[in-house]
């Protein structure tokens, strides 16, 4: 990998007239934007495995400690009593702890190469292949969040709306939510 | 770059915050092993128990150890009850058999978790004054165990002894069924009237019961006159005058009266 900025413009250009972003193609940075393509590809990965993780642990931790009399009624009279709760939620809990505690530094790590690289060659922010994968997630969350809400509707008018519920919803919501916010201001940023 | 370092703290915070959460929700990688390990223990003693209830169907009697199951079947083609006499997963020692008398007996193991302790955690609902599970799902008392050395205790069924339906889950000694009794109340319009019976412990002074396991076939005999009163008839059984013919039969119940009047 090449850090250093290449002053001399050679070969076509991409990007808009004097914008510091501009990248320039050139002999020295022709794999930039392959780079710059394979961490954010990587980095997004690791951002979903990390958000679905812990909204995972989230959610359990929110029917651990939020009890819903008529799922306990309904498990105790079950075969396997109140073990059918929770035998597939352990297995859905342990992959999910496991995930976030590998996602967490492969994201961090990842989090400042990109920070790092962005400030050093402000032009690696300017590929269409981050803008894509931002653009994907926004709209990713943006379902989530709608899901959540639909979801809270749906069990008040199923006769099931809980506590449980709308605190399930504040998970999903708020999860997405600060996914959704820091790239909607991220898109601004680029525009600027 | 500043602002983004200050979020990522702050995300760090939350992750790790979810990483102790998920650790407390899904219990210690050594619980989760020793839960694996009971579950292998409650099989095994499912195998023992089948093979004892074997045993007793063919020989009619329990074993006195564990080791006679593994003697030749006579009711099973040259298979012994067990092939193998299971043993703890773990320590690999042999579960502990007793035979109790009159059908009864228990196998016991050493149980390296709760189940109700687990379920607790598991649901956040107590166990402690009475297990939810243990009230309604269907084999949970043979599932329930708490931590350490602990005993189930069981019964031979009574399809076991070839004498009941499969299925059919009554302890032995079976109750023996009482033979039907026929009965045969005498009653009178007014008390205390003296009968006279053919049968033998058929008479007595009204109102009376006779119930007996033998048929009934009597002839009561009413007084003409009881307590300044005259017999003026019989009713319930074909009756001659003062003299009343009962035939209860078939675990039947009849009821006669004689009816008196004022002379």
């Amino acid at each position: 990998m090449d850090d250093n900025p290449v002053q001399t413009a050679r070969g076509f250009t991409v990007g808009h007239g004097d914008d510091p972003k501009r990248f320039e193609l050139t002999k020295n940075n022709a794999n930039l934007g392959m780079w710059v393509g394979f961490l954010h590809v990587v980095f997004f990965i690791s951002l979903y495995f990390l958000a679905t993780s812990s909204a995972s642990i989230l959610h359990e931790a929110v029917n651990r400690f939020v009890k819903d009399p008529l799922e306990l009624e309904t498990a105790a009279r079950s075969y396997l009593g109140l073990f059918s709760i929770s035998s597939f939620k352990e297995y859905w809990l342990r992959y999910s702890l496991a995930s976030l505690i590998v996602s967490y530094p492969i994201f961090t790590f990842l989090f400042i190469l990109i920070k790092r690289l962005e400030m050093k060659r402000p032009e690696a922010g300017n590929f269409r292949i981050r803008h894509l994968l931002i653009y994907i997630t926004l709209t990713v969350t943006f379902i989530f969040f709608n899901y959540a809400f639909i979801k809270v509707l749906y069990a008040y008018l199923d006769g099931s709306l809980t506590m449980r519920s709308i605190l399930h919803m504040v998970v999903t919501v708020s999860i997405s939510f600060v996914i959704f916010v820091y790239y909607l201001f991220a898109i601004k940023e680029d525009r600027k | 770059m500043i602002k983004n370092l200050l979020a990522l703290f702050v995300l760090s915070v939350l992750v790790f915050a979810t990483v102790g959460l998920g650790f407390y929700l899904v219990g210690s990688p050594l619980e989760t092993r020793g839960l694996k390990f009971d579950a292998l223990r409650l099989q095994d003693i499912g195998k023992i128990k089948i093979g004892i209830e074997d045993y007793y169907r063919d020989n009619k009697k329990m074993p006195v150890s564990a080791d006679q199951l593994l003697e030749k079947s006579t009711s099973l083609v040259d298979k012994p009850y067990l092939e193998k006499l299971p043993r703890d997963p773990k320590m690999s020692t042999a579960y502990e058999y007793k035979d109790l008398g009159s059908g009864k007996y228990q196998i016991c193991a050493d149980f390296e978790t709760s189940t109700e302790a687990i379920e607790e955690r598991k649901t956040g609902v107590d166990q402690s004054p009475s297990p939810l599970s243990n009230l309604y799902a269907y084999g949970s008392e043979t599932r329930l165990h708490p931590k350490g050395n602990y005993c189930y205790e069981y019964s031979i069924p009574q399809y076991s002894d070839g004498t009941g339906a499969a299925g059919q889950l009554i302890l032995l000694p079976p109750v023996a069924a009482e033979p039907p009794k026929n009965t045969l109340i005498v009653t009178s319009n007014i008390s205390g009237v003296p009968m006279t019976g053919t049968q033998a412990d058929t008479g007595g002074t009204t109102n009376y019961t006779l119930a007996m396991t033998s048929e009934i076939i009597t002839t009561i005999t009413a007084p003409s006159t009881s307590n300044g009163q005259k017999f003026t008839g019989w009713s319930g059984c074909n009756a001659v005058g003062n003299q009343c013919f009962a035939v209860v039969t078939g675990g039947a119940t009849y009821t006669v009266t004689a009816y008196y009047a004022a002379p």
